[in-house]
Order: C-alpha cells, then structure tokens, then sequence
C-alpha cells in the first residue's frame, strides 16, 4: 500500500468521526446534554442503512437477517438519519429530564443494550457473528481511468470537488490573513488564490476581491454574501477544472489523466502549505526548532527498527524518548519562543514528524540500495496522491471516491450545522446549557429544545454509521462498544467544545495519533504488536487526562465571542 | 387600562416537609402599580414569588392571572399529551413484539399482537402514571414558560445572567416567538430570519442605549459586576413587554447611583403602564417606589396598604427591628 493511500484512509476515518463528534458537539457543546450512549444511535444509524441497502439474500444459510431491501445508498443514508434522530426523541423523553451525570449514566445504558440486541438476536443482522456483504455504492466500477464515459464523468466530479474545496480552504486562509493584517497584497498566497480561482473572479464581483475582507460587518446576516461569492466563483473554477479533466483524461489516460492529477494534487499540497504557513506564523528560527525537535522524535525510535532483539531496543528507545522530551520540556520552560506558544509548538513537532514520515523515511531503503528510480516513483506516487497507479497506468481508486463522497457531505453537514448554531434557535440551545431557568422565565420550553438537540444530535450519529456501514463493508456488534463514545467526547475535548469546525481539526489529530501508532507497531515483533495497540489506548487515555487538566476549552477553544457579535 | 386586578392571589399555601413556608396568603396586584412585597428574611416572599411565576407547586390555594387560574394556563396542550401517549405506546409496542417472539415465535400474527398488546400496555402505563401522580400531588403543575408566554416575567433574587453569553445575546435571547428559533426556519427561511434579527438588534440597542450598558455590548455576562447583571435581568424584561414583571430584589447589593438609575427605568415603565411586584429589603428604596406594599412574616401577611400607612403600622416595625 502506498503511503498516500494510508493518508488517504486516515483522512477518510476522520471524516465520518468528524460527523459523529458533531453530532455529540451539538448534545454537549451548544445544548450541555453529556449523552455517553451518541454510540447507540450510531449504531442505529449503522444497521438501518445497512440493512436497506443489502440485498435480500447474502452470504448464504449462515447469514440470517431480518430482511434485505436491495435500495439505493441515497435512501439508506437518509433513513438512517431520519430512525437515529427519532430514535434519539424517543430516548431523551424520559431520560431528559434527568441532569448531566445521571442523563450521561440513562443513556449509556440504553446504547448497551442496543448493542445487547444486536449481539442477541440472531434474526435481526446475524446476531454475535458479522453482517457482511455490504456493497459501498459504485464500487464495482472502480478503479477507473479514461476509457470508459462513466470513468470520466467520476473522475471529472472528484477532480472539480477536490478543486472546489481546495479553492474554498485557500480563500479563508487569506481571510485569516487579512483579519491578522498580515496578508501580502500580490503576495504567494494572493497568486496561488488567482491560480486557483482560475480567472473566475473576473466574471462574479471582482469588486470584492482585495482588501474588503477584514471589514467589520456588523449586519446579523448568518452568511456574508462575501462567503456566497467566493462560494460561486470556487465553484465555477471547480466546474472549469472538471471539464478540462475529463476532455484531458479522454484524450489520452496516460498523459492527460496523469498530467490533471498532478497538478490538482500539487495545487491541494501548495494550499495546505499555505494554510499550515498561516496559522503557524512562524519564522525561519521557529521553523527549524520544530524540525529539529520532529526528528529527534524520529531518531529516537530508530533502535526499534534497527535492532531485533527487544532487550536493546526497548530500554535504547525508551531512553533516546526521555532525552528528547526532557529536551522538549526544557525548551519549553526556557525558550520565551517556545513558551509563548507552546501547542503550536507541539503541533508543529507532530506536523514534521509527518512529514519525516511521509517523505524521506518512505525512501529510506531504496536510497540505501542505491535504487533512486524507484526512490524517485515512491515520492512521486506519494506527492500525486489524487492517482494510484497500476504498472504504469494511472487510475483513480475507491479510497478517492470515498474521499470525495465523505468531504462532500461532511462540508454540508458543517455548513449546516453552522447555520444553526449561529441562529436563533442555537441561541436557545446555547442558552439551556448556560442556565434552563432563565430560558423557562423568558417563556420558552427547554424540554422542547433540548428534544429537537437530542434528534439532531442523534441524526448526525446516524449518518456517520451509514457511513461507516459504507467504508467498513462488515459490520459486528463489537464496533458498537461505548469506546466509540468516548473516541468522540475525546474528539471533542481535543478541538474544542462547542466549537463546529474544532470536530474536524480533532477528529484529524486522533486518526493521525492512531496512523502513526499502527505504522509504529508495524516495527515491532509480532507476538508483541497486539500488547503495542492495547498500549496506545493508555496512551489515549493518558492524552485525554493532559487535555482536560491543562487545556479544558481544547485546542482551538469555543468560538469567540468577538466572532459571534461580528456575524 | 381596567381596574381588574392583574393578580389575584387567595389563600395561598406551600409546604417543604414539615415547614410550611407559605402559610394562606391573599393579596392582588392592581394593574399599572408598583407592588412592594416586603418581610424579614424567612417570611416567604422569595417562596411566592416562585409560587405565583410557576416555578413552585402550590401546595394550596389559586393564582388568578389576568382573571385565569395560573394553573389552567400551565396545564399541557392536548397535542403534548398525545405525544407522550403516543411514544409510550410505540417504545412499549416495540417490547411487545420482542416478547411476543421470545415467548411464542416469529410468526407475524404473534408479533402484530405482541405489537397491539404492547401498544395498549404503553398507553395504559401512561394513563396509570398520570393517574398516579395526580393522587399524590394533585393536578398541580409547574411550566413557568407558558406563563411567560402569557406576559408574566420575573426576574431572580441570586442574578441568572447566561454567563458564557455576551451582553448583547443575552438580550437578543429574551423576546418570545422569534422566527429563527424553529429549526427549520434557522436553515430554510434565512433571508426572513436575517430580517427578524436585523428588528430584534435595533430593539436591543435602544435597551442597551437605556441600560447604558453600550461599552459592556460584548463582554462575556459572567464578567460583569453585581450591578450590571442587575441591569442587564431588568434589560431582559424590557426586551418581552409583559404584563406583569416581577422583580426579586432588584437593587441588593447594588450602589446608590445605580440604584436610582434602576428605579427610574422602573418607575417610567410602570408609567408606560407596565405592572410590577418587587422583593426589596432596602426600605427607604421600597417606600419611595411602591404604589401598595404588602408585608409578610413567617409565611403570613401581616399588613396591605399604602406605604405611609405601612411605615406606621407597629407590628411591620416590631418584626423588622426584631422587637
């Protein structure tokens, strides 16, 4: 498996954890309702659609279940979002008049015994034993590439999605920017951003490009129109891009279909370059800190990889760790660089730890053998992630549609989400987690709003188990223990809690934590690797406790306030 | 406005255990007028407050609000009720077909009755709850917000400011049937919800502009003094224009120039004809502002008149100085 499908996959988990973190976010967020049992509708959600989609008869004798319809994804995704959020009503009713820990307790118990159902009951989807033959949607017509009309209208779409969303990331970068004063008119990201926007803002309100940005709007409208017309003209540059795709990959699959994909994956790594350049605001001092400090983390688990025997290996790596974090710590104690941002820091060790990873370690033994062709295909392949190849046909895989689907939706549902928390009615919400008494005085229900939170919590935790249904293919009851729950509170409490966009950002950081502990364990001997994955757990946990004790609001903190009044 | 008094208050009682806080309280509030209800600590007054906004059960007596019975008013629509029934009956449904099956097979005629059994057994557990709990605490209920919704708001002893919320939302939250506060609006009628919280906003400065809270705009609630949350509760009730406010100590704790500040935004809006009962253990602010004042000790009303007539009265003196 090549390195870029591992990124890919990684992206992929933390895309549909994102939508189930949402939908937790939105119960203990903005409304304050801690609900332990959000794996229970994402369980409903998982089974619902699962069963709508698989055909009737799978598996044969040993696979019994209630029924298979044989429907359309469409139709599973959505009923399982519409039974998980009625579902979720139907628990909060009694349950909701409980308060937090003992609500937290109610609903824990009600998602095991959902669990217990599906374990007991043999009829219902295969009892203890696994539910397989679930078909993702379309996969029977991947991998493809240029020759077939179905493969260039799909590649066409993926392309100019990618492209869309890329464009979109890259023109809140130069927001950010603005707001920050620090953009550079004319500057890299302004001619990557024209690069980008392909000549379309000639078309839609050139006026609004340039400085207008960090105007103070003080109009209470949800969405800026300044958001809409950078919207349309992503989209129309992401239109532009699809054409060209599918007239390039038409024309020739070898050089057309490998020439769009390099350039729209070296446009997402330029983007994401830029996006990391912005947020870090570092200088070159900054910059070769953390690299520094990134390898020393890397070099630290080289005797585990050089060295079989465990005797050496452990107490070597163990040590090289203690001197590298000892080193860390001291910078930070020390450093007023380090010390006066200390997580950006610390992400930016983990950012080039990646990249180490990513890049040279991925070379390391074909350099060391002297094979530089085939050091120089590995980096290619790896930075053209957009296209996996076979021999030396490039194709775009179902990791890449699955990419394409789950960013789609995942942008709807943060799109929506957003709009209703900044309305009203999140007001509301906002409103029953600071105090219910005063939102009964002021002569509206609580109950009521706290209802509609559950199923709109409980609907998101439904869709990201149709989803997970989708890319895990098989489905048992052990997916479904509480643990899931907790990987979302976890989520949650590592972004930001009551914070929509954090979700994504902890959602990553999770999946990255768990990549790179499974491609660790992969260095180590067999019959020691299970006791390695159990061991990341307690590191999770000891994770979540560092979190919760020295940084309670999360990486990125609530939405400030500021940011609110400004909308 | 009519003579009709806005409340009338008969016989009232509550019960904690073995205390009985309240203890056959009458008095009405008249409509436009400055009520002060006044006692030493204990004599209930925080107690009817709760009692007459919804908060508490009555343990006896009737609230007449506007001539209706709070009690009426506070009762669940037909429609919730049915809702209720109808989730009973479809969670105890589903354990019906679950029981049908493990006691007699899948076969669908056991699972439709196990389904219709399970139904009735739902409905009839809900029934007997109802039923159940009216014996034991009488058909009393406690929904404040229906009351609310009626023109009824009340402010808190112990301020009940939303502290992660700014100044500005904290107001914007208050006015009742706003557009965006269904779901569905929030996302489908944008451009309409835009509108209705472009008003609401302009209303908020003008209270904000009255409060003289315009540099407090958006600080977080829970960073403002004693004094300003104050303010900032009685800001929330301009924002509703009810039809009675009742206000649980408005200035403890509060400086003197503020005090006067709140005073007068109180006393300009009982001229708007607005009607208020207020909790106040300042006597001299409470003497100077009430219409009637009614004095409590021990759960009972001691006295009801006029202020000048109540300053006189020796037993109101003698339970204050503790004589």
């Amino acid at each position: 498996m090549a390195t870029a499908d591992i990124l890919v996959s990684l992206v992929v988990l933390a895309m549909f954890y994102s939508i189930l973190s949402l939908g937790m976010n939105i119960k203990y967020g903005h409304t304050g309702l801690l609900d332990f049992g959000h794996v229970g509708f994402y369980l409903i959600g998982a089974y619902t659609a699962a069963l709508l989609v698989i055909p009737a008869d799978v598996g044969g004798p040993s696979t019994v279940y209630l029924f298979g319809l044989d429907l359309p994804w469409v139709v599973g995704v959505l009923a399982a979002m519409v039974v998980a959020g009625i579902v979720g009503a139907i628990v909060a009713l009694p349950t909701i008049r409980l308060r937090e820990d003992y609500l937290a307790i109610t609903v824990l118990g009600v998602a095991t015994i959902f669990q217990r159902i599906i374990q007991a009951e043999t009829w219902l989807a295969n009892g203890p034993d696994a539910l397989r033959g679930i078909t993702p949607p379309l996969i029977d017509k991947f991998p493809v590439d240029g020759q077939s009309t179905l493969g260039l209208v799909l590649i066409a779409l993926i392309c100019g999605t990618v492209w869309v969303l890329t464009t979109l990331g890259l023109g809140r970068i130069r927001e950010t920017l603005a707001e920050a004063d620090r953009s550079v008119v004319g500057g890299a990201t302004d001619t990557l951003y024209a690069i980008g926007l392909l000549g379309t803002e000639r078309v839609l309100g050139t006026e609004r490009m340039g400085d207008s940005t960090g105007e103070n709007v003080s109009e209470p409208t949800t969405i800026g129109s300044e958001a809409t017309t950078q919207f349309r003209m992503s989209v129309l540059a992401g239109g532009i891009v699809a054409v060209a795709t599918a007239i390039l990959a038409g024309i020739s699959t070898r050089g057309g279909l490998l020439a769009v994909g390099t350039i729209i994956s070296v446009y997402t790594w330029l983007v994401l370059l830029a996006g990391i350049n912005s947020y870090a605001n570092f200088d070159g001092m900054d910059y070769v800190a953390t690299l520094a400090l990134g390898t020393g983390y890397m070099l630290a688990l080289a005797p585990m990889y050089y060295l079989d025997s465990l005797i050496i290996w452990l107490p070597l790596t163990l040590g090289a760790f203690a001197a590298v974090i000892g080193g860390t710590v001291y910078l930070r104690r020390n450093w007023s660089r380090f010390s006066a941002r200390p997580f950006r820091y610390g992400l930016f060790i983990g950012v080039w730890f990646g990249a180490i990873w990513y890049f040279p370690i991925q070379v390391l033994t074909p350099l060391l053998d002297g094979n530089l062709m085939s050091a120089a295909t590995t980096v290619f392949n790896n930075v053209v992630w957009m296209l996996s190849f076979s021999g030396q046909t490039p194709q775009v895989g179902y990791s890449r549609f699955t990419l394409f689907l789950f960013g789609s939706i995942l942008l709807v549902v943060l799109y929506l989400m957003e709009l209703i928390v900044e309305s009203p009615f999140g007001r509301v919400l906002r409103a029953v987690r600071n105090d219910e008494r005063v939102v009964n005085s002021l002569g509206k229900d609580p109950f009521l709003y706290k209802i509609q939170s559950m199923a709109l919590g409980s609907a998101l935790g439904g869709l990201a188990g149709a989803l997970a249904a989708m890319y895990f293919q098989v489905l048992v009851f052990t997916m479904f223990a509480p643990r899931v729950t907790f990987i979302a509170l976890l989520i949650m409490f590592l972004g930001g809690v009551g914070n929509n966009r954090a979700m994504i950002v902890g959602a990553f950081l999770f999946w990255a934590f768990q990549t790179a502990t499974t491609e660790l364990a992969g260095f180590v001997a067999t019959d020691l690797r299970t006791n390695f994955q159990a061991f990341r757990f307690v590191l999770m946990g000891l994770l979540f406790l560092l979190i919760l004790y020295y940084r309670p609001q999360g990486l990125m903190g609530e939405r400030s306030r500021a940011e609110v009044s400004e909308q | 406005m009519s003579d009709a008094p806005i409340l009338e208050v008969e016989n009232l009682q509550k019960k904690f255990g073995g205390i009985t806080a309240v203890d056959g309280v009458s008095f009405t509030l008249e409509t436009g007028k400055i009520t002060g209800l006044i006692g030493p600590n204990g004599a209930g007054k925080t107690t009817t407050f709760n009692l007459i906004s919804g908060f508490y059960k009555p343990t006896g007596g009737t609230i007449r609000f506007n001539g209706t019975d709070t009690q009426e008013i506070m009762r669940p629509s037909s429609a919730e009720r049915s809702i209720w029934t109808g989730a009973s009956a479809s969670s105890i449904g589903i354990l019906g077909i679950g029981a049908g099956r493990v006691l007699f097979g899948a076969s669908p005629s056991v699972l439709a009755g196990g389904a219709v059994v399970g139904a009735g057994a739902g409905i009839g557990l809900y029934l007997g709850q109802g039923a159940y709990r009216n014996r034991s605490e009488g058909t009393k209920h406690s929904r404040p917000f229906q009351l609310a919704q009626q023109g009824m708001i009340r402010t808190f002893q112990i301020t009940r400011e939303l502290t992660e919320m700014t100044v500005l939302e904290n107001l914007l939250l208050a006015p009742q049937g706003q557009m965006g506060e269904n779901i569905v609006n929030a996302v489908v009628r944008r451009d309409a919800v835009a509108e209705d919280e472009r008003q609401l906003r302009e209303q908020t400065e003008e209270v904000i502009d009255l409060l003289e809270l315009n540099h407090l705009r958006d600080e977080e609630a829970g960073n403002l003094s004693g004094g300003q949350r104050k303010l900032l509760e009685l800001g929330r009730v301009l924002m509703l224009e009810p039809d009675l406010v009742l206000l649980d100590e408005p200035v403890a704790g509060v400086n003197p120039s503020l005090t006067d500040r709140i005073m007068d935004a109180i006393t300009s809006m009982r001229d708007e004809g607005y009607s208020f009962c207020i909790v106040e253990h300042e006597m001299d602010v409470i003497m100077e502002i009430s219409d009637r004042i009614v004095a409590m000790a021990e759960g009972k009303k001691m006295a009801e008149g006029p202020p000048e007539e109540i300053q006189e009265n020796q037993q109101v003196l003698e339970s204050y100085l503790g004589g």
